[in-house]
């Protein structure tokens, strides 16, 4: 006998039957004059508003972009092939939005908040307009609380705060989405009990994928369900074989997702990667609705594009809950050409910027951060002390071992001063090297600069240093979990600390030269 | 749809109407004019191409229209061609009939049935549209079996849609998505 049984089956049936009335349906139509390259022309939809969501059949959606005296122009997001010249477009009434929930943590999802990764529909009743207006000026507060990263280079000396906007620039194959993996990986440190007890509120995360291959994205989802990090991150994918208009949308969507985790008074972070697509999405969207092309063909507003979400990053006021939302844009260049209309666009927009060299990282400093020319800002202010303390000298140590670095082959000949400049240039760029995926936490970079900046590494060889930094941590952990408790929790060095931690690494640096 | 230049000769016919009080007769013209352009094709041809010049085009209408047309009507017809702008001159007649429609607060609805209606619901469906959309209703009667049942009335580009098909439509999306099922 059958699982099943038919009265339970025609139970349910009855059910969703008496829930149905007979009504009548009043809608505002147009009909199709043209589609095709995933733009229609409408007829009709007289009352139509911008960006209105537009309801083409076979359950395809687009959204009205182009408002024009005789008719609408809308994009498509779904196929094209499904729509055809006379049919009927239905208006929804409502702006293109999307829904949000906190079980969206874990899944991956399109723009439009629909689940792509098989499992569970999401059902939530909370709907949020993809496209927001930010924030003003009083519902804001400056930026003062850290988000760490992870990695030593950027929490020492490109600081990042919560509600900061920094942008991750580099050439292709620098490392750039590394860097953003990294962040997302180390605000587990965020989520456990320890965290709690430090008084550091937990930081939920969004990946969004603009005009990546699908395969790439599945990587760097399988990179983070590794490390535990799918638990509070959400991945919004609008792959290369989507239609240019969800990829247009996608930053949008992120952006409205971190918004329901800023307005709950709590804390996101959304990585844009990559803003270049996205900007090319938008320029074949526009050159098809036959918006007039600006400079490098883009439309003029690229400029609006790009600030109309980034702008939506933001740290709240305390009357508003004081949750906040940090924004990492990423942007490929072509060849280094930072000067180029998007990447200068939005250097301008953001508050700080991480360059990643190709020349770096292929001479194995990893992150290939340059750090001359990389800023952040307003993250000094949300930086703790202890790591504004130790990490003082160490821009200024790098900024003259640069200077002097062409000097360095004349090795012997030079005076003792510079030869110590150049000693610990070499030594601070060697302990800045980090793998990826393995992010530290922020007391253990207090140790490892702090040991570097006081030139605890002076003596040890170059090639040592990295074998130097694991066991000096190891020794740390095993020995003195109590001074990295200290620092983590008062977040500053006091004379205490100070003098506990010299006491250790004169030990730790005796041991290791034997 | 609202084309630039049709929408000003309309005007400018309207115009002209309204100062000598000849809507009714004007309209009825132009109805003969939409009506000619949309069932003779071979007439559509020649007012579009380039290559008949308008003296001889302006012949060709005089001997077609001319004794159905009042000599407002005609003239009208006469200039659009002159300005080489025979091709809008179908739009023109339409926009005027729009125009004239706004004028009266009138407006079409298309009406379409999965039955033939009698008088009384034909009256009654009137009177609602006439209710709901506040102004005057021509009601345009088709019939379409593929409905099932209950009708379709467009006003404008609004629809109202009390057909059996749409709600077994409706049904039908209700069951795939499993609203109500827990």
């Amino acid at each position: 006998m059958s699982v099943v049984r038919p009265d339970e089956v025609s139970a349910i049936l009855r059910q969703q039957l008496t829930g149905f009335e007979k009504e009548v349906d009043i809608y505002d139509v147009g009909t199709i004059l043209m589609v095709g390259d995933g733009v229609a022309r409408v007829y009709g939809l007289s009352k139509a508003m911008a960006g209105e969501l537009l309801e083409f059949p076979n359950g395809v959606f687009g959204m009205a972009l182009n408002l024009e005296e005789d008719n609408v122009g809308a994009v498509l997001f779904g196929d094209e092939t499904l729509v055809k010249e006379g049919d009927l477009v239905k208006r929804t009434g409502r702006v293109a939005s999307m829904p949000v929930t906190d079980t969206m943590l874990g899944r991956v999802i399109n723009p439009l908040g629909i689940p792509v990764d098989g499992g569970a529909p999401i059902h939530t009743d909370k709907y949020l307009p993809i496209e927001r207006k930010a924030l003003g000026v009083m519902q804001r507060q400056p930026v003062k609380e850290p988000l760490q990263t992870g990695i030593k280079a950027v929490d020492a000396m490109i600081p990042i705060g919560r509600g900061q906007r920094e942008l991750i620039i580099g050439d292709r194959q620098t490392g750039k989405t590394t860097v953003a993996i990294d962040a997302i990986i180390n605000q587990k440190n965020t989520h456990g009990e320890e965290a709690k007890a430090r008084g550091i509120e937990p930081v939920y995360c969004i990946y969004v994928a603009i005009g990546q291959k699908a395969s790439t994205v599945a990587l760097v989802r399988a990179k983070l369900e590794e490390h535990g990090a799918m638990a509070y991150t959400t991945i919004i994918v609008a792959s290369a074989s989507d239609p240019a208009p969800l990829q247009f949308i996608a930053p949008y969507s992120g952006a409205t997702l971190g918004e329901h985790f800023r307005d709950t008074g709590r804390h996101a972070l959304v990585i844009y990667d990559d803003l270049s697509k996205q900007a090319a999405a938008y320029r074949e969207l526009s050159l098809l609705l036959r918006r007039p092309p600006g400079r490098e063909a883009y439309p003029g507003d690229v400029f609006y594009v790009h600030s109309r979400f980034l702008e939506r990053a933001s740290k709240l006021s305390a009357d508003l809950g004081g949750g906040s939302l940090t924004a990492l844009p990423v942007i490929e260049t072509q060849a280094g050409d930072v000067s180029a209309y998007i990447p200068t666009n939005v250097i301008s927009i953001t508050d700080g910027q991480i360059y990643l060299e190709p020349n770096l990282f292929n001479s194995g400093v990893r992150p290939a951060i340059n750090v001359g020319i990389s800023v952040s800002r307003v993250g000094g202010n949300a930086q703790i002390k202890a790591m504004k303390k130790v990490s003082g000298t160490l821009r200024l140590d790098l900024a003259q071992y640069r200077e002097l670095e062409a000097f360095s082959k004349f090795g012997s000949d030079l005076d003792k001063a510079t030869q110590q400049q150049l000693r610990r240039g070499q030594r601070l760029v060697e302990l800045l090297k980090q793998g990826a995926n393995v992010p530290m936490p922020i007391e253990e970079q207090v140790v490892v600069v702090y040991a570097g900046t006081q030139g605890f590494l002076d003596e040890i060889p170059i090639d040592r240093v990295l074998e130097f930094e694991r066991g000096l941590l190891e020794e740390a952990r095993l020995r003195h979990k109590d001074l990295l408790n200290d620092i983590a929790s008062k977040k500053e060095l006091t004379d205490d600390i100070v003098v506990r931690l010299k006491q250790m690494l004169n030990d730790y640096v005796g041991s290791f030269k034997k | 749809m609202i084309n630039r230049i049709s929408h000003r000769y309309g005007l400018a016919l309207f115009g002209e109407a309204e100062d000598r009080k000849m809507h009714e007769r004007i309209a009825a013209d132009m109805k003969i004019v939409v009506e000619a352009l949309d069932e003779i094709s071979l007439l559509r041809a020649v007012l579009h191409t380039p290559v008949v010049r308008h003296e001889v085009l302006n012949k060709i209408m005089r001997e077609i229209f001319e004794k159905h047309l009042s000599p407002l009507a005609m003239n009208f017809i006469i200039m659009i061609v002159d300005k080489g702008r025979g091709a809008e001159l179908g739009n023109t007649a339409k926009d005027y009939l729009l125009l004239l429609d706004d004028k009266n607060n009138t407006t079409t609805a298309k009406i379409t049935s999965a039955v033939t209606l009698d008088d009384e619901a034909k009256k009654e469906i009137v009177a609602t549209l006439a209710r709901y959309s506040g102004k005057h209703i021509r009601p345009e009667f088709t019939i379409d079996p593929t409905l099932r049942g209950g009708f379709i009335a467009k006003v404008g580009d609004t629809l109202i849609d009390a057909s059996l098909q749409h709600q077994l439509e409706v049904l039908r999306q209700q069951f795939l998505e499993g609203i109500g099922v827990n």
